[in-house]
């Protein structure tokens, strides 16, 4: 199918530092340093300040791209909400801030979980641009997530850019006949069209289902090649660091959790 | 929008991720067919689907904006147990690819967003079901479901604010504030599911899974294990509406 061609295979990530760490110890580096942020408390805001540095100079090592994070940042937008009805309608003591009472724990509270959050978004932003899905899914198969739920995933995610594409292919449509790029009027053929996409995708799904079977197999997806990421990674004898071997790996990808773990406890 | 890290404490998040284990399990065991390396792609095609019509965003106001949750959608389409694991899919993808929700929230989100909606949402319609005549109202009935599904969603999340957020703000204020932001979303909701609902009774219903087929199509019958006919140019004319 021409369409499901069309869309084409991701980018090349490019290649950085982190690049060569084995997805699973990213991944498990990524959660631990999560919930050493999601324990700290709201009163100690230096300590968020420090993690806030630690993730932007593991985002910098990633070669994250800042036009990306910046978009992800909008979903800050409602916290950004929240954090101000925190602050208007929480419980006392009020302080004074241009004029407008503020409750001083609510705006605290408030600031931290925008706080948290905005970490949250880099950190998982440095994951994925050093990160490719496929290597994300191979590493979540060496932490023991199941065989069908890492096909899920990954059909998942082709389906994902297929649907992208038809879904970029119905907005120039509807650009080209209203004349209009107004976002309501893509809104409205966005849910117009919503039925009729299910359709399609399913159809053409099964399209795909039985050109692989009549080729012969594809029970299930290929097996993901063992070490994929790392063989990509070649040993570089300039810098040593790059290829230590799984315990250093692991070591590697476990400094931010630990760099955060120290300023929670120092910065209290 | 998704729970994201730090809203609630961590004790809070990892019952969640307890409960949301399991519910998964539970899922799993019970859609084994469907998981079978023969039938996956449609499965993977409702999460991919849910996943694009999050993206169909709707600005509410005050910086807010609120879409598609696609749980009770997913679980009309394809039954309640599959459409638990595809929103996993989607909140996993969102958690560890998108940056969209907080990785300690993935047990919080999976309940908010798979779980709760998927389950009231076909349960709902599995009750009103009986009454129901033409295929007008069968959509009708389903987006309202649908939305009954996205307001016990904003009941799930914020019954766990009251459990582990803040007590720096009154739970009764963040719960009114929740609950009102989700009127706005349950009935988008309620609407685009109708919408959604009404093409596919139209054009295929042997998609729709809650809605019992009267008279299967013959050519539907002849491939079972594949339900969906290959290329349907269908008598109805499918192919021409874009």
């Amino acid at each position: 199918m021409s369409s499901s061609h069309a869309a084409g295979p991701a980018p090349d990530r490019l290649h950085g530092p982190l690049t060569g760490l084995p997805a699973e110890a990213k991944v498990v580096g990524l959660v631990a340093f999560l919930v050493v942020v999601a324990v700290t408390p709201p009163s100690a805001p230096w300590a968020l300040a420090a993690q806030g540095a630690v993730v932007l100079a593991v985002a910098a090592l990633a070669l994250v791209d800042g036009r990306a994070v910046a978009g992800r940042l909008a979903l800050d937008l409602p916290l950004v909400v929240l954090a101000a009805a925190y602050a208007l309608a929480g419980r006392g003591p009020h302080v004074e801030v241009l004029g407008v009472a503020l409750s001083e724990p609510g705006l605290r509270v408030g600031l931290a979980v925008l706080a948290k959050a905005t970490i949250g978004i880099v950190a998982v932003s440095a994951l994925a641009a050093s990160t490719s899905v496929p290597d994300t899914i191979a590493g979540l198969a060496r932490l023991g997530v199941p065989g069908w739920f890492r096909t899920l995933l990954a059909l998942s995610v082709r389906q994902l850019q297929v649907l992208r594409s038809d879904i970029a292919r119905i907005r120039r449509a509807v650009e080209v006949r209203t004349a209009s790029t107004r976002r309501t009027v893509a809104l409205a053929a966005g849910a117009r069209s919503l039925g009729v996409l299910f359709i399609r995708s399913t159809e053409r799904a099964d399209t795909l289902r039985l050109a692989a079977d009549l080729r012969g197999g594809a029970e299930g997806m290929p097996a993901a090649e063992p070490g994929a990421a790392a063989k990509r990674a070649p040993a570089d004898p300039a810098a040593p660091w790059r290829s230590p071997g799984t315990v250093g790996r692991w070591a590697l990808a476990s400094v931010p959790a630990a760099l955060a773990v120290v300023a929670t406890v120092a910065l209290r | 929008m998704h729970i994201p890290d730090g809203w609630v404490d961590l004790p809070t998040s990892v019952g969640a991720g307890v409960v949301a284990v399991g519910g998964v399990a539970v899922a799993a065991r019970r859609a084994r067919a469907a998981l079978s390396a023969r039938a996956t792609s449609l499965p993977a095609v409702v999460a991919a689907y849910v996943l694009v019509a999050q993206l169909l965003v709707v600005p509410v106001g005050l910086g807010t904006s609120a879409h598609l949750v696609g749980a009770g959608l997913a679980a009309l389409l394809v039954g309640p147990a599959v459409a638990v694991l595809c929103a996993a899919v989607v909140v996993v993808l969102q958690a560890l690819v998108l940056a969209d929700g907080g990785v300690t929230a993935l047990g919080l989100n999976l309940i908010n967003d798979g779980l709760v909606p998927a389950l009231v949402t076909y349960g709902a319609f599995v009750l009103v079901r009986p009454r129901l005549g033409g295929r007008r109202a069968q959509a009708l009935a389903g987006g309202a479901c649908a939305g009954l599904g996205a307001l016990a969603a904003a009941g799930a999340a914020a019954l766990e604010f009251v459990v582990g957020g803040t007590d720096a703000v009154s739970p009764a204020t963040v719960a009114a504030s929740i609950g009102g932001a989700h009127v706005v979303v349950a009935a988008l909701e309620a609407g685009l599911t109708a919408l959604a609902l009404a093409t596919l009774l139209r054009l295929r219903p042997d998609l729709v899974r809650a809605v019992p087929r009267r008279r299967a199509p013959a050519a539907v019958a002849v491939v079972d294990e594949r339900p969906a006919v290959v290329g349907a140019d269908g008598p109805r004319g499918e192919r021409r509406v874009s």
